[in-house]
């Protein structure tokens, strides 16, 4: 007596047995040759097209021209003009077409020009759900759509250079389709990189987002590269954004279950430079009260993985304190009742310091109230927009030794 | 003639279970022609196609679509891997491409067909009707195992997912599917009574 498991396991063998059993013979296959026809069909038609494209565009004195004499009201989605791939009237005329239906299509090939993506009208999925940058309809006109107070870029605009569109198979579909990196923004500039086919009438569609920035204030990060490869995978190059010597990673998304997942590349740009700044001060009795070295050190963390370029720093002295020497020499000069040091010359690598060294006097009593003398010192690193750590003031102290 | 490094063997029914599949990479050694492929694989890529989405005339359509781009990419699958095994991928994303977009995943219900297409018996809509429950690997796991034949093994490898993850697949959907085809023969009983 088989169990429930082994009964269930039966059951749908003996189904799938009479299915295929059935079915199977009554698939009428087009055949071979059908296929080898439709094949050379295609073939000659995309020739054709190809051909007359370049007959119109030396006609009208270039590519360009095609696109600044397409009326606005043509800036609709539809089949670009110059477009490669064969018309729908014509795929629909395929010699492999089943006689069981009038009108069959075939899944039209997704390459798209970055002449006829930069005219198209296109669904650009969103940054975010609503205002700048929000997702929607826009049509393009020399590779720019214009939001509700904002632009997006395509390829080909005139503002942003984004390279051009690549193309892949991404949905195992047997045809390619296009990748496009697409830019947008009122000021900061945020990107995505979008997947577009083409439905059955030959329309331009998007098949959707492949990777997109944050949209945050202040973006960290642009795309500013974009390759694919023959498995289906699109790779977007990440940069970072307002740093000096910018870092890039390649990332990699595969299209599955009906969205573009991340399959490979780093999942995050590193952190911004974490910077510290601490003050050491050395001081003897003199015959007029003290004298020593301050010495400050400025320090790119080894936590860090971009150099800042450098660091403007302010020395605020305690009162009665006065700097009589500099080192290095030429880095610190007196304004406006404090010190000012910077060294511009030398970015500050991850895990590296800057150091400057004040001569200091003090004019306090050897046997002083209170032996400890506050001061402020100041850091402005650059690039400053996301640098953490000791920005701004940090208080320090000069301990003044007990005389004998 | 083209030739290609494709599949020997006829992929169905008479196959003993334990043997090789014919489109594993062990079936991988005799050079076939494009018809000779075409007419080893055609009937059988429809049919799973067919049974998974359940419009008879799109499968046939699609697996011709995805025979049709192995001819044209024919370099690139001499140069390796499982021709029967793209093509059946192919197929498949293509015919959820089109039924994502048609917004349906059983169209001949609702579709106009020619006098001469037979209809589909109640069985064949009932194993389509309770495959369409399935999430859509679990789905195809289970018409490449039970239609194409395929192993756990050949599964796991094609999907990309561990054997474990297959079998898993396959249990919960034999589960699904029995309960379905039990209440759907139940229901086909009373009717006929």
């Amino acid at each position: 007596m088989p169990d429930r498991d082994q009964y269930d396991e039966l059951l749908l063998r003996d189904t799938f047995e009479r299915y295929r059993a059935d079915e199977l013979p009554a698939m009428v296959a087009p055949g071979a040759a059908a296929a080898r026809r439709t094949l050379a069909y295609r073939r000659r038609r995309r020739t054709a097209v190809v051909a007359a494209a370049v007959v119109l565009a030396l006609a009208t004195g270039g590519g360009a021209a095609l696109v600044a004499i397409r009326p606005d009201h043509h800036a609709h989605r539809v089949p670009p003009a110059t477009s490669h791939r064969p018309s729908p009237d014509a795929t629909s005329h395929s010699p492999t077409l089943s006689p069981r239906r009038s009108a069959r299509k075939h899944v039209p090939d997704g390459r798209i020009g970055a002449t006829d993506l930069a005219g198209a009208t296109l669904d650009i999925p969103g940054w975010q759900s609503g205002g700048v940058c929000a997702g929607g309809t826009y049509t393009f006109r020399g590779g720019t759509g214009t939001g509700d107070g904002f632009d997006v870029y395509l390829p080909g605009n005139g503002r942003v250079v984004l390279p051009g569109p690549a193309y892949a198979d991404v949905d195992g579909d047997g045809a390619d389709e296009t990748v496009a990196l697409v830019a947008c923004g009122a000021q900061e500039l945020n990107y995505q990189a979008v997947a577009f086919d083409r439905d059955d009438a030959g329309r331009i569609v998007t098949l959707g987002s492949v990777a997109r920035t944050p949209f945050v204030p202040m973006p960290t990060a642009r795309m500013d590269g974009l390759r694919t490869d023959p498995d289906g995978t699109v790779e977007v190059r990440w940069t970072q954004v307002r740093e000096l010597s910018p870092i890039s990673q390649w990332r990699g998304y595969r299209w599955s279950g009906g969205a573009f997942t991340q399959v490979g590349g780093p999942a995050a740009l590193p952190d911004p430079p974490v910077v510290r700044v601490t003050a050491r001060a050395t001081m003897s009795p003199t015959d007029g009260g003290y004298a020593g070295t301050l010495t400050i050190v400025v320090t790119n963390t080894a936590a860090s993985q971009n150099p800042i370029g450098y660091a403007n720093l302010k020395v605020a002295l305690p009162a009665g304190v006065t700097v009589r020497s500099a080192s290095p020499a030429g880095q610190c000069s007196a304004a406006d009742g404090a010190w000012w040091c910077t060294d511009d010359t030398h970015p500050i690598g991850p895990g590296t310091s800057w150091t400057v060294t004040l001569a200091v006097t003090s004019t306090a009593p050897h046997q002083p109230a209170d032996r400890t003398l506050p001061g402020t010192l100041t850091l402005y690193p650059v690039p400053s927009s996301f640098c953490r750590g000791d920005t701004g003031d940090t208080p320090y102290s000069i301990t003044l030794p007990a005389a004998d | 003639m083209v030739a290609m490094a494709l599949a020997s063997g006829t992929q169905g029914r008479t196959r003993p279970r334990n043997a090789p599949s014919p489109s594993g990479r062990s079936g991988l050694r005799v050079a076939q022609t494009f018809e000779e492929f075409y007419a080893a694989h055609y009937q059988a890529v429809a049919v799973q196609i067919y049974v998974a989405f359940g419009d008879r005339a799109e499968a046939q359509d699609i697996a011709q679509e995805a025979f049709l781009r192995a001819l044209s990419r024919r370099d690139r699958l001499v140069a390796g891997g499982d021709p029967v095994a793209w093509v059946r991928r192919v197929a498949w994303n293509l015919a959820i491409s089109r039924w994502r977009r048609l917004r349906t995943a059983f169209t001949f219900l609702r579709r106009q067909r020619d006098e001469h297409v037979p209809e589909p018996s109640p069985d064949h809509v009932a194993l389509s009707g309770a495959l369409a429950t399935l999430p859509e690997q679990q789905r195809r796991a289970v018409v490449l195992h039970y239609l194409a034949d395929l192993s756990v093994a050949d599964i796991a490898r094609q999907e990309g997912v561990a054997e474990g993850t297959v079998k898993s697949w396959l249990h919960r959907s034999r589960k699904a599917l029995a309960l379905l085809l039990r209440d759907e023969a139940v229901e086909g009983e009373v009717r006929d009574a």
